[in-house]
């Protein structure tokens, strides 16, 4: 009989781009990644949600500001099993997190989308600059990114449909949504095909074999999501935020990394949860890197959050069981963001550490005014907090020379390439729960 | 040289105990009491020039005019920097110190510093606004204190900007800013969760709010009826919100006369809450405050009922805006005769 373990590794080839330019052949080489940009405008335009889609490229250092952003994702394809990109939603739900996958590293494709009636707004503001004091804030103000707008038919901008569900709009503004993210998702694979049959300049093997070095401490990562589409569906079970909880999930962190999450809906921009900033995990990415070293990662338990006090109860008792089960000594967890995902989250914490699990989370403040805490819920055990950015926090955008994503904000009334002020909230991934950024709030 | 001017209370000014606390402020040349011990540390030749000395009672009674008085006083020696206390972890003494130096910064745009113990009520109303040297809870402590107040003194005098309160020993103003770290918030996490895992110190970023535990009262043993209060934080105002009070981040809290209902009708009153979703409320406000049942029991001779609802928006409210609104509706029911209170939460 075969023995030992069976093993899920991933290899990303890593392809670094110093610059993206505009050019006849859509091609990679020597670092420079060359779009035909109608090309690829002709491809994403054949979506029927969408009027029209045109496509620009933006650097770090330019003047330019990004609003009515959607989302971003790496330029990346599944070379080993081919056809198995963004599963569920490119192609159907296949196996990811395994075998050999090609990325553009240092690129960003992003959708904008002008809003739709029937479509959420409260939290739909989203916004970037590539330069001045405001791009310290964004991760995607580092990248070149290429941007692809899209623009709704006619009969959408002048439906007149009430949402019944606040948290998605009506099924013409979520077919629309998921058609701009579509688009998204085809560019970032249109592009990452340009290296289909080269070496990358490095690859990164993710492997989550048992760590060689005995007695190191074990970590599971308890993730909290706020956006629970895997594989292109709502999973595993039913939604978080505005729905019933299901039961947290144990997940191959690989999967994470490879696709099978990517961001399905409009969240506040400082915590939505970017495709882009899964495929690129910062949480995991630390956790894969020191496995073996000082750590022993023993993978990733997927949440959300219950709606009710007996839901959250439940929820909250299996993620730690869970954890355990794994071998957790230690736990890091995100908390989502919102009011009912602080609850779920605390809990956990508190599940955790009274079961002599040491807990560290990962939290972003609101607090609208200096003087207050900021937080939603805490309990006594959540006692080592890294936090991520007070989000009411605002922040002076300057003029810009340029605006990508349309002529006006949607809850903002100024000029958009104007000075404005307004909270860190509606900056793209701005404080978002990963840890992937270095701002954090300070006592003073 | 510097012109120091030293504020202390009768105790650590020398004239006197908890007899002496009612005495209007006076003030003398030169160091007094622990002025002495302070003119020690001085550097160069600063020197404290004058003292003022506030009975605890008179200041912690006068309200903003004893402080006017105090200022008064310390304007006529022309200071270039003052110092109050330190007051280690007493109440009124600390809150003093921590107005009179408010006042100085304010009114006579001249620095000003205190010594507090980081709990004491001092601090709490105060560091946002006055440099505060953090003390132990005793005046045991005095002599490193005033030490490092004198050191503190003279450089404020001097006009330099003070660092950070981890670097002077002073507490933080309790106020959140945003800042940038070298590393990322993932790797940050990392290293917090091996240090509390090897059980060494480790500091976290974002420090709980501290709830002063809250005593439950004493039964009620008077017999019925007893008095009863409806308060609530669910935002409950009469329709159209007359007041103004605001759906979230509330300072404020209102009073609504209810003796003449049986309960809230639809469409009389409603929540203003902006924190949850208020059609159950509106639909029927009791919902949300119980007059209707209160009332009931009220007509059954089991209790007696307060005139008014006392209402404000705990949606966002900051622990400090919530504790003072908490004890002024305290205040205002003991001072009502009402003897217990049912406070409708959201």
């Amino acid at each position: 009989m075969n023995s030992g373990p069976r093993r899920q590794i991933l290899d990303v080839g890593a392809f670094d781009v110093s610059d993206v330019r505009a050019g006849d052949k859509t091609a990679f080489a020597d670092g420079i990644l060359t779009i035909n940009i109608e090309e690829l405008e002709d491809q994403l335009s054949a979506d029927p949600d969408l009027a029209a889609v045109s496509v620009e490229i933006i650097r770090p250092g330019e003047s330019v500001r990004v609003i009515n952003a959607i989302d971003a994702v790496e330029p990346r394809i599944k070379v080993d099993p081919p056809g198995t990109d963004f599963s569920g939603l490119l192609t159907v739900p296949r196996l990811v997190g395994t075998g050999t996958t090609h990325a553009l590293k240092g690129v960003a494709v992003v959708e904008t989308a002008l809003p739709v009636p029937g479509e959420p707004r409260y939290w739909r503001e989203a916004v970037f600059d590539m330069a001045g004091s405001t791009a310290g804030y964004s991760p995607l103000s580092e990248l070149i990114n290429v941007v692809v707008s899209c623009e709704p038919t006619t009969a959408l901008l002048e439906s007149e449909d009430r949402p019944t569900n606040v948290f998605e709009g009506t099924p013409e503004a979520v077919e629309y949504n998921k058609a701009v993210r579509l688009a998204g998702l085809k560019a970032a694979r249109y592009l990452a095909e340009t290296t289909l049959g080269k070496t990358p300049d490095r690859v990164d093997t993710y492997d989550l074999a048992p760590s060689p070095v005995n007695g190191l401490p074990a970590v599971v990562y308890l993730y909290q999501l706020a956006i629970p589409f895997l594989h292109g569906e709502i999973a595993p079970g039913a939604g978080a935020i505005g729905g019933a909880a299901h039961l947290p999930t144990p997940i191959h962190p690989n999967e994470l990394l490879d696709g099978a999450l990517v961001c399905g809906w409009n969240a506040i921009a400082c915590m939505r949860e970017l495709t882009y900033t899964v495929q690129n995990h910062p949480i995991i990415e630390d956790l894969y890197a020191r496995h073996g070293q000082d750590i022993d990662f023993r993978g990733v338990v997927l949440f959300t959050n219950g709606d009710t006090r007996a839901a959250k109860e439940r929820l909250a008792n299996h993620a730690a069981n869970l954890a355990i089960m794994m071998g957790a000594e230690g736990a890091l967890i995100n908390y989502a963001g919102g009011g009912h995902p602080a609850v779920d989250a605390m809990m956990i914490c508190r599940n955790l550490e009274r079961r002599r699990v040491t807990t560290t989370m990962l939290s972003m403040e609101m607090a609208a005014n200096p003087g207050e805490s900021g937080f939603v819920h805490f309990v006594p055990e959540a006692d080592a907090i890294v936090s991520t950015g007070n989000y009411e926090e605002a922040v002076r955008f300057e003029p810009v020379e340029r605006v990508i994503g349309g002529d006006a904000l949607i809850r903002i009334e100024d000029d958009p390439s104007g000075a404005f002020e307004a909270p860190l909230a509606i900056v793209m991934a701005s404080t978002h729960q990963f840890g992937g950024t270095r701002i954090r709030g300070e006592e003073y | 040289m510097a012109r120091i001017v030293h504020y202390l209370n009768q105790f650590f000014g020398g004239l006197g105990g908890e007899d002496q606390a009612g005495m209007g402020p006076v003030s003398e040349l030169g160091p007094v009491g622990s002025g002495r011990g302070l003119t020690r540390f001085l550097e160069g030749e600063d020197r404290i020039v004058g003292t003022v000395i506030g009975g605890d009672n008179y200041m912690a009674q006068g309200g903003s005019r004893a402080v006017d008085e105090v200022i008064g006083l310390i304007a006529g020696f022309d200071p270039d920097v003052v110092v109050a206390g330190p007051a280690f972890g007493s109440g009124r003494y600390g809150l003093a110190c921590g107005a009179v130096c408010k006042a100085v910064i304010e009114h006579l745009g001249v620095p000003a510093v205190t010594g507090l113990h980081p709990d004491s009520p001092g601090a709490a109303d105060y560091r946002a606004w006055v440099p505060t040297l953090a003390t132990a809870e005793t005046a045991a402590s005095m002599g490193t204190a005033l030490e490092r107040l004198a050191h503190l003194a003279s450089r404020l005098a001097r006009g330099e900007e003070l660092g950070s309160a981890a670097e002077e020993g002073t507490l933080t103003k309790g106020l959140r800013r945003n800042t940038f770290e070298d590393l990322r918030g993932s790797t940050r996490a990392i290293e917090m969760l091996l240090t509390k895992m090897r059980g060494e110190p480790f500091a976290t970023e974002w420090p709980l709010p501290r709830y002063e535990p809250a005593e439950a009262s004493e039964p009620i043993t008077t017999g019925a009826p007893f008095r009863l209060a409806l308060v609530t934080e669910a935002g409950i105002v009469p329709a159209g919100n007359p007041d103004r009070l605001p759906s979230g981040w509330a300072t404020d809290w209102m009073r609504y006369p209810i003796q003449d209902r049986e309960g809230f009708a639809e469409g009389e009153f409603e929540s203003v809450h902006g924190g949850i979703d208020t059609s159950f409320a509106n639909q029927d406000p009791d919902r949300q405050v119980p007059l209707d049942a209160a009332r009931s029991m009220e007509q059954a001779g089991r209790l007696s009922l307060h005139s008014e609802l006392l209402s404000t928006t705990g949606n966002m409210g900051t622990l400090r805006d919530m504790t003072r609104i908490g004890a002024e509706m305290g205040r205002a029911l003991i001072a009502d005769g009402v003897q217990a209170a049912i406070v409708g939460s959201t």
